[in-house]
């Protein structure tokens, strides 16, 4: 098995992240177990779930779709183009086979349909992508800002490395003169007030919302949550605000401190206990599950080895 | 049976044409045109577009079958589900 690289959001030579973004972040308030072996050792499942590929998939055909549509292709050339990118992207290759998933919600064909109704659903959209001064759509817009905090090091001196938190931000759009962070979902679930309301509280769209005012400049007062709803028969969309205020977003900044301070004490002592609290349907739970002398075995056996890099750029088509 | 009754049968029927291609069968054309590299051409643009049409149409049966539920009200939920059938599917 091939050992990665060293990562290059770690402080050099140490088990330190300097570059956190919500999915290092998220896991470590999961369990510390969970993002030493996801996030500092980088283990991940050999197959990406359905549910991650299918995501990516769409976020990617709905930023080249308005890509197109930025350079002035009609609104049905954008669809097809952007279709065509989808189509080539879930296509293997290797297998000469297109992308099997048997998962009922999450396959080749619900997410080529999901593209299709969610641009025809929002064909006349009130939210206006806005148009950066290059020309481009603020589309899948990577950001990074300096979150004010640095690690101690062991002799309790300050490092000069600054912590950064990363991300990418969906869309960025205009409505009624207003500018907004708008963040894509999908679930299989109803798009009820229930379900929004499951995004407050939230440390992704904290982390958004946060970034918006810092790095961005815009006084926004939450996130737009722009849903869609993907069963095997048909694919529904709503969009919803989602509030933040700046006390909560002063509350997560304190938070994030604390974090920092945790991944320190785990990362020095080279101790990440598990929280078996959190274990249900935790893709490293049979291995969790093992002895601990047995554990690396089970861990190369299902497992392989891919780089969690939050600083890794996005959006640049 | 008479064989001009099997000429009857075996010739193309005038709404064949009309009929659009099936999803399979652009999907199957669209792969094609990975395969063979060709993704850029025109013809795969089209079927790209005719994909567009079909899901198109899709949708506006979903949303037709999808109003005459929400008008029956939750007492004839059971027969408002949309099934694979509506949708030309299965």
């Amino acid at each position: 098995m091939n050992e990665l690289a060293p990562n290059p959001s770690f402080i050099p030579g140490t088990k330190l992240q300097f570059a956190w973004d919500s999915v290092s972040l998220g896991a470590l308030m999961k369990c510390a177990r969970f993002y030493q072996l996801s996030i500092v050792e980088g283990w991940e499942p050999r197959a990406k779930s359905a549910d991650l590929q299918f995501g990516l998939w769409l976020h990617g055909a709905r930023e080249r779709f308005y890509h197109f549509r930025a350079s002035g292709e009609s609104f049905e050339s954008a669809q097809a183009l952007a279709l065509l990118w989808l189509f080539e992207e879930t296509f293997d290759r290797e297998l000469s086979r297109p992308w099997f998933s048997d998962h009922p919600e999450k396959n080749r064909f619900t997410l080529i349909r999901t593209f299709v109704w969610y641009t025809e659903h929002w064909r006349n959209d009130p939210l206006e992508t806005v148009i950066l001064s290059n020309g481009k759509p603020a589309v899948e817009l990577s950001f990074k800002f300096d979150t004010g905090y640095k690690y101690e090091n062991a002799d309790w001196s300050i490092s000069s490395q600054p912590i950064l938190y990363c991300g990418h931000i969906d869309r960025l759009v205009d409505f009624n003169d207003t500018r907004f962070v708008s963040d894509l979902k999908s679930t299989k679930s109803t798009l009820s007030p229930n379900y929004f309301s499951g995004f407050s509280p939230d440390a992704q769209l904290d982390g958004y919302a946060y970034a918006a005012k810092i790095v961005f400049g815009i006084e926004t007062s939450g996130i737009l949550l722009d849903a869609a709803q993907v069963v095997q028969t048909f694919s529904d969309f709503h969009r919803h605000p989602v509030p933040r205020d700046n006390a909560q977003l002063f509350e997560w900044h304190e938070d994030l401190g604390w974090w920092f301070s945790q991944a320190r004490e785990h990362a020095l002592a080279s101790h990440w206990p598990m929280n078996k609290k959190a274990c249900f349907l935790c893709h490293f739970r049979k291995v969790c599950a093992m002895t601990p002398g047995a554990r690396e075995q089970w861990l190369k056996a299902d497992f392989v080895k891919r780089q969690w890099n939050p600083l890794e750029a996005r959006g640049d088509i | 049976m008479s064989d001009e009754n099997t000429n009857a049968a075996t010739e193309p029927s005038p709404l064949a044409e009309a009929k659009s291609d099936s999803l399979d069968e652009l999907f199957a054309r669209i792969d094609k045109h990975i395969a063979e590299r060709t993704l850029s051409s025109s013809l795969a643009k089209a079927d790209a577009e005719k994909v567009c049409v079909v899901l198109r149409e899709q949708r506006e049966r979903w949303l037709i079958a999808k109003e005459a539920g929400a008008k029956r009200g939750p007492s004839m939920k059971k027969q408002s589900d949309t099934t694979l059938a509506d949708l030309g599917l299965d």
